[in-house]
Formats: C-alpha cells, structure tokens, sequence
C-alpha cells in the first residue's frame, strides 16, 4: 500500500487545518452558508435531507486494516455508529455535527485519509478494480497510475473549476471491474506489440441525464505520457465544455458534440503543445510508486487444500458462500474474498462500526492487513489463504457479514435515496430491502445465476441504474414515488446502457415488475444463459408483454 | 424545531414574511436555509404533502445504524 | 476595489476604457478584446501602455502576437466557479511566454488566491474593504504542490527528485509516520 512521506502528509494536514479556520468562521456567523458553501464542497462536505454528510475518499478503493479502524471510531465518536459505502469507493458519515467535521478530518489524516476532492467541480477519486494486484487477469496494477493519478489531481490549480465534476477510473485487467465506459476518463493497462506498458484511453462516458458510453480515443498511450496527456484532456473540457447548462457541462457533452474524432484530435495537439510543460512522469517516479504496492510475502501453497475442500463437501452454508463470494487469485493457494454488505434488511453498502473492526481484524490477521472497497458497494479481503477460508467465514459469520449473494439478485447497489439525500425523487433503500426480502431464497438465486440490479433514487444515477441488467430509477410524480425500470444496461467490458422497458410502476408495485421480469427471463433462456445473454439476444418484447399485457408491444 | 412548532398560513405573502422573519436565526447560525413547505391539516396535526418533506420531519423510513424507524 | 500585486495592496495606473469612450492619451489603458481588435492599427501607434481585458470565455491564443505590446492582461472571472481563466493563465505564461502583469479581475475570492497564483497571476483585484493583510494569509495556507505550474515554489515532484540528484533514490522527505 502506498504510505505518505512528509510532503504527502503535510498536504492533508494544511488542508484539514484550513478548513478547520473555515469552518470556526461559518460557526462565528463570519461566513454565510452561501460563501461557506463552495469551501464546504472542497471538502466533500454536503448538506443532505437531515444533516451534514462527510464524504471521505478511499483513493482507488484500497485501505489497510488501520484505516478501517479509523473509520469505525469516526462513526461511533462523530457519527451514528455506521457508515456507507459508495459506488465510487468512497464512505459517506451522514449524521455529523459541523463543529465535528474539522476533528474528523484530523482524524482522517492521522491515518493518511482525506476528503479532498469527493465533491464539487473538480477530479474526484480516483477509482480502480476492487481486485488491482490479485486478480489472475491483470496485466499490471492500476493502483500505482491510480496514486500517481490521486497526487497530480489534488489541489490542482488550474482544474479545481471545471465546468462540472470528472470522475477517472484505472483498471489493469481486460475483464472489466471498475465500470470504466461510464466514466468521464476510464484507462485500461496494456502492452503494445514491444512489450512496453500503457494505457488504452477511453473519454466521454457517463450516466446521469443523458448516459453514454465512453469512446477509445487512443489504443496506447505510453505510460510515461500519462500525466501529460491527462492534462491536455482537462485542459481541452475546462475551456470548451459548456458552462451554461449544468446539465450539458459533463466532458460527455463536448465529446458528442464535437464528435469524438475531433475531440481527440483536440487533445493531440494540446497534448503536443505540453510536451516541455506539462507535468513529467520519469520512469523513477513510477518506480518509487511501484514499490509501494509489490505484492506481499506470499508463502509457497499448494493449489488445492484437502481441509478446505472437505469443509466445501461437508458444510452447505460454507459451500454457498465459496461459490459466490470467492474469486481466483492470481497466487496458488490463495483466494480473494468478497465480503456482502448486502444482507437482508440491510441498506446496501451500510456496515455498523463493529463490522468494521471486525473486518479489520480478519484482514491484520488473513489478508496481510488490507482490504477493498468495491464499485458494487461490497468489501473485499484481496489474498485469503485457501486453508485460512473457513475460519475467515466463521469470523466473518459472527459478525453478520457472511451473506453469501455476491453478483446474485440480492447483491443490489442503490444509492441512499430519498430516506438521506435532498436531490433525491424517491427512496432507493426501502425498494431494495423488498426484493431482497423477494429473492431471499438461495436456491432461487443460484438458478436465476447472474444478476446486477441497480436502483437510483433520481435521474443522477448515483446507483447505476442505467448499467444496471435491470435498472431502476426512482421518479416523483406529484409528489409520489414512481419508479422507471431499464433493462440490458452493463458496466462491464462489453458496456451498455439499458433500455426504458415502459410506464413506471408505483412504489408497491415495483418489486411484483422485478419478479415478472426474472419469471420471463427464466422462461426464454437457454442453456447456460445469463439474464443479460438472454435480453440481448431476445430483446425486450417478451418482457414488455409480460409486464404490460400483449396490447402495449 | 419540530413540524409540530411550525405556523402555517395560506397566503404566500404571508410565508414570505415568515422566512424573512428567520434573519435573526439564519445570521446566528440556529437555522441553515429557511424554506416554506405544502402541508395538509391532519388529524393529529400538520403533514407534508410530498415525500421529501415527510421523510425530512420524521427521519429516514428504514433503520440505519442502532437506529429504527418511528412506525 | 482593492489591487493586490504579489503580496501586498498597489495602486492602480490602469484606467478601464469603455468601447465607446475615447482612449486617454498618455495613460495606461485596459482596453477590451474586441476593442482592441476594432481599433489595433490606431492603438500600435500609441506610445502608452496598453492591456487587454479578456472575459472568461476569451482565450489569450490569439492575442498571442499582440503580447510584447501589452502591460496587463487582465482574466475576468465572471463567477468564481468559472474555472476558464486558469487555463488561459497558464497558456499565457508557459506557451506564450508572457512575462508582464496577469490579473484577475471580477468574482475573486479568498480562498482561490493560490489557485490563481499557481496559475500565473500575479495580480488580484479584491473587493472594497478586503484586509489585504488577511487575504495574503491564504497564500501560506498550503505549502505542498504535486504538479508544476507556472508560478511559486517547487513542485512535489521536483522535491523529491532534485535535479542533481542521480535519480535512484529519492530525497529525504520520506519520514514515514507509522499510524
């Protein structure tokens, strides 16, 4: 993991001292919430329904044990004795006083945490694969571009007042974990035809108002033009995106608009321009990243251990959650480990202080102490010996965290929605709860298989719903909640965005939607088919009839 | 402040004049954007007529933390 | 209004010239973009100094022939969360080259004094009554900057790879804490 040096260090606590001055001004009356309000959102601090929410960054999804304890003393000292996680690998406090918020910070930078850049109109973290380093498709790990990516976009002078905010997205692996395509700049490590590391760059994706898939406007980008090339890009949006329109102010606009040949040959030549200017990224530079994230001591392990199989033989629960919350590691003899934060009765992505240290604790002592935070608000302890497994899953169990439905029905991201947000329509948490309770059946969800449901409490889709395979989107019609299903949508390699499948359903109704949606899914697929197999290769006739009646086809 | 203490009125004048009467309050950081709100007269008092504002006066609908919701 | 030149409050030689208005013989004149581009055959024949006003959405590139002539470039920011003129600051500085005074002028805040000067400006008009004294303080709120940039002291980088240094190993800012 990386560890700041001093100049890192002193960066966060200048800022967390600054805005402890900010804050003792709003406080003295000195400041109105209206000149207090952009200072605030530097900070990734939001005035939601109820309170003050702290949004703290988890730069590229990735935190040690000791973080994580940190987390859970701001939640129980600051806060309500929980936190969420976020689809962009943040965790949000929602319950904070504001005399608080400066102590938070401090407490965030004694652990080399911040809260820079979570909110406003600048480059907000940073996210990566939640599997970065472990994963056995990698072709090098994002995490180190990430960080190099996390220092040049901090504080950033000249792209602190873009037209909105820019989200970037690193991934080293082909399989793609980190939603890249709907990010407003998603890089994906590769190596040319000499064997020589870069990246494949991809702008102009997004969700939101208007969703779209972001398009490779280069092939490979050599690794030591990153930041240079990052500049020209940002340069490129800050001074010709559009400013009049907050809805038409995202990078997605400016290259639809300009088309994105233009928009690329744009960047070339701002980036040509940089070449003696711009920020320099010397193959030493990377180097003292790297090593920073070498991959730990691993012990030399067979591939397969007879304990662990047995247990996988004798125990239904233990083999349940093997089957969906274990991924492959890159190492023999070791796993990676999903761990749900989407049980029943849950709010997804929510974990209680005690959680968290319960998950600190396994990491320290089976993970050497690291832990991820993934884009479908779940955790994950990256290197788990495979012998280790069974009592990972018993400490895991006596925690509640051992549900075992990660990319099954249940494993839903939704946004926190109108129970806490104030730009939300309608509640999202509720709506998830119901068809969790609906599919909480397990041998019902392993037939149904593979299945991303994403629900957003309004149109900027902080929940995903447009890549979600089914995607719902909480509206407000007069007052009431309704909710608008997609179908088809995905954040994967093969990116799409999903379809309006037709009229909203009412909040009661909605759950009865999903559930004819899965039963025709069911009925048309074919052999070995996932519901997204089976969408796009039916289209979504069979499932407009079934929802509305033949008469609305 | 609970929607229990809350004057209503019916003309928008009137709600105009009670937000500009909240100067004091705002200036003293006791209140952070005053705003008026639709309410219906019930039986046991005021109700919000839109979802956000009841979720605003009563609290999220679901539990969160050690906290549950009120029934 | 309060001008403020590097670190300190300054007077004011520039007079603000309206399009309509006659430019003032022998004084320092802010004249407008489009001004300038009405009248530039009379205005080079001037012997005064000169300086051009661009507004947020005016990039200095094509002025960039005009920029030995001119005194002051003045950036206006329409709205402080109008983040164009810092761009068109650092193309100033490090493409064009421009050595003379960069100012910022409209909806100036506090706490986007170092921005700016990171950017190159090295001029700022605040509003009336602003304690120059305490607007300065927040130039020494942040002391650490990852990316180069076209005004103020080294960048992270450059500290922690000096020039001299046979870049194996980095310098001694990695006193690592320990949580």
């Amino acid at each position: 993991m990386y560890r700041y040096d001093t100049l890192d260090q002193n960066l966060v606590d200048e800022r967390a001292r600054q805005f402890r001055g900010q804050v003792a001004r709003r406080l003295s009356g000195e400041l109105s919430e209206a000149e207090f309000r952009p200072l605030r959102l530097m900070n990734g601090l939001y005035l939601q329904l109820h309170a003050y929410m702290v949004r703290v960054a988890i730069p590229y999804g990735t935190l040690s044990a000791d973080q994580m304890r940190a987390l859970a003393y701001i939640a129980r000292t600051w806060d309500r004795g929980y936190g969420h996680f976020t689809t962009r690998q943040n965790i949000q406090f929602n319950w904070p006083n504001l005399a608080d918020v400066p102590d938070i910070l401090d407490a965030l930078a004694a652990v080399e945490m911040h809260a820079i850049q979570t909110s406003g109109n600048c480059i907000r973290n940073v996210t990566a694969d939640a599997y970065a380093g472990v994963a056995d498709d990698e072709v090098a790990d994002p995490r180190v571009y990430a960080e190099i990516i996390r220092q040049w976009s901090s504080l950033h002078p000249e792209f602190s007042f873009l037209p909105r905010k820019f989200k970037v997205a690193v991934t080293g692996a082909p399989q793609d974990r980190a939603a890249l395509r709907v990010h407003d700049i998603g890089l994906r490590l590769c190596r040319d035809s000499d064997g020589a590391l870069g990246f494949e760059v991809m702008v102009g994706g997004g969700q939101g108002r208007t969703p779209m898939i972001g398009t490779t406007i280069r092939s490979f980008l050599p690794e030591a033009d990153l930041l240079t090339y990052l500049e020209a890009i940002l340069r490129v949006y800050n001074m010709l995106g559009r400013r009049d329109n907050l809805y038409k102010a995202r990078i997605k606009i400016l290259v639809h608009s300009l088309g994105a040949e233009t928009f690329a040959a744009m960047v070339e030549d701002e980036w040509h321009q940089l070449e003696d200017t711009g920020p320099a990224l010397p193959a030493h530079e990377i180097k003292r990243i790297r090593a920073f994230f070498l991959p730990p001591t691993y012990e030399d392990l067979e591939a397969t251990v007879p304990e662990f199989e047995a247990r996988r033989r004798q125990d239904t629960a233990f083999a349940r959650w093997c089957q969906t919350n274990l991924a492959r590691h890159r190492r023999s003899g070791y796993a990676i480990v999903d761990v749900s934060l989407k049980p029943e009765g849950g709010s997804p992505g929510d974990i209680m202080a005690e959680q968290m240290e319960a998950v600190a604790d396994l990491a320290k002592r089976y993970s050497f102490g690291e832990i991820r935070v993934t884009h479908a608000q779940n955790l994950v302890l990256p290197h788990v010996k495979l012998a280790e497994l069974s009592a990972v899953w018993e400490g895991l169990a006596a925690a509640g965290l051992e549900t075992p439905n990660v990319g099954l029905a249940t494993d839903i991201i939704a946004c926190p929605g109108l129970d806490f947000c104030n730009l939300a329509n309608a509640r999202s948490i509720p709506v998830a709860q119901r068809i969790i309770e609906r599919f909480r059946n397990l041998d019902r969800q392993h037939d149904i298989g593979e299945l991303r449901i994403n629900i957003s409490g309004c149109i900027n889709a902080c929940g995903h719903h447009h890549v979600g395979h089914i995607g719902i989107l909480g509206v407000d019609r007069k007052g009431e909640e309704y909710y608008q299903i997609t179908l088809g949508g995905s954040s994967d390699e093969t990116a799409s965005l999903g379809k309006v499948v037709g009229p909203s359903f009412s909040y009661d109704a909605i759950t009865d939607a999903v559930e004819v949606i899965v039963t025709t899914y069911l009925a048309q697929r074919c052999q070995g088919e996932r519901f997204l197999d089976t969408y796009r290769r039916v289209g979504a006739q069979p499932f407009k009839e079934d929802l509305y009646g033949i008469a609305q086809g | 402040m609970r929607l229990g203490d809350a004057h209503d009125v019916t003309k928008e004048t009137e709600a105009e004049e009670l937000i500009a009467n909240t100067e004091a309050d705002v200036a003293a950081c006791r209140v952070v954007e005053p705003y008026a709100m639709t309410v219906e007269k019930a039986a046991r008092g005021l109700k919000p007529v839109s979802q956000r504002e009841r979720i605003r006066a009563r609290g999220p609908t679901v539990p969160y933390g050690h906290h549950k919701p009120r029934a | 209004m309060v001008l403020l030149k590097g670190d300190q409050a300054a007077q004011d030689p520039w007079i603000r010239v309206a399009d309509e208005d006659p430019v003032p013989d022998g004084a320092s004149a802010l004249l407008t973009y489009d001004r300038w581009r009405r009248d530039r055959d009379r205005l080079v024949l001037r012997n005064a100094p000169l300086g051009i006003i661009l507004h947020s959405e005016q990039s200095p590139l094509p002025i960039a022939d005009d920029l030995p002539r001119l005194g002051l470039v003045a950036l206006e920011f329409p709205k402080f969360t109008d983040g164009r003129p810092y761009s068109h600051a650092r193309l100033l500085r490090q493409r064009l080259g421009y050595r003379g005074e960069v100012r910022a002028v409209g909806n100036v805040l506090r706490d986007q004094l170092l921005f700016m000067r990171r950017c190159g400006f090295n001029a700022f008009e605040l509003p009336d009554g602003a304690d120059v004294g305490e607007w300065c303080s927040a130039f020494d709120e942040i002391s650490v900057f990852y990316q180069p940039a076209a005004n103020g002291p080294p960048s992270a980088m450059d500290l922690r790879w000096p020039a001299e240094s046979p870049a194996e190993t980095p310098v001694s800012v990695f006193g690592m804490r320990g949580y």
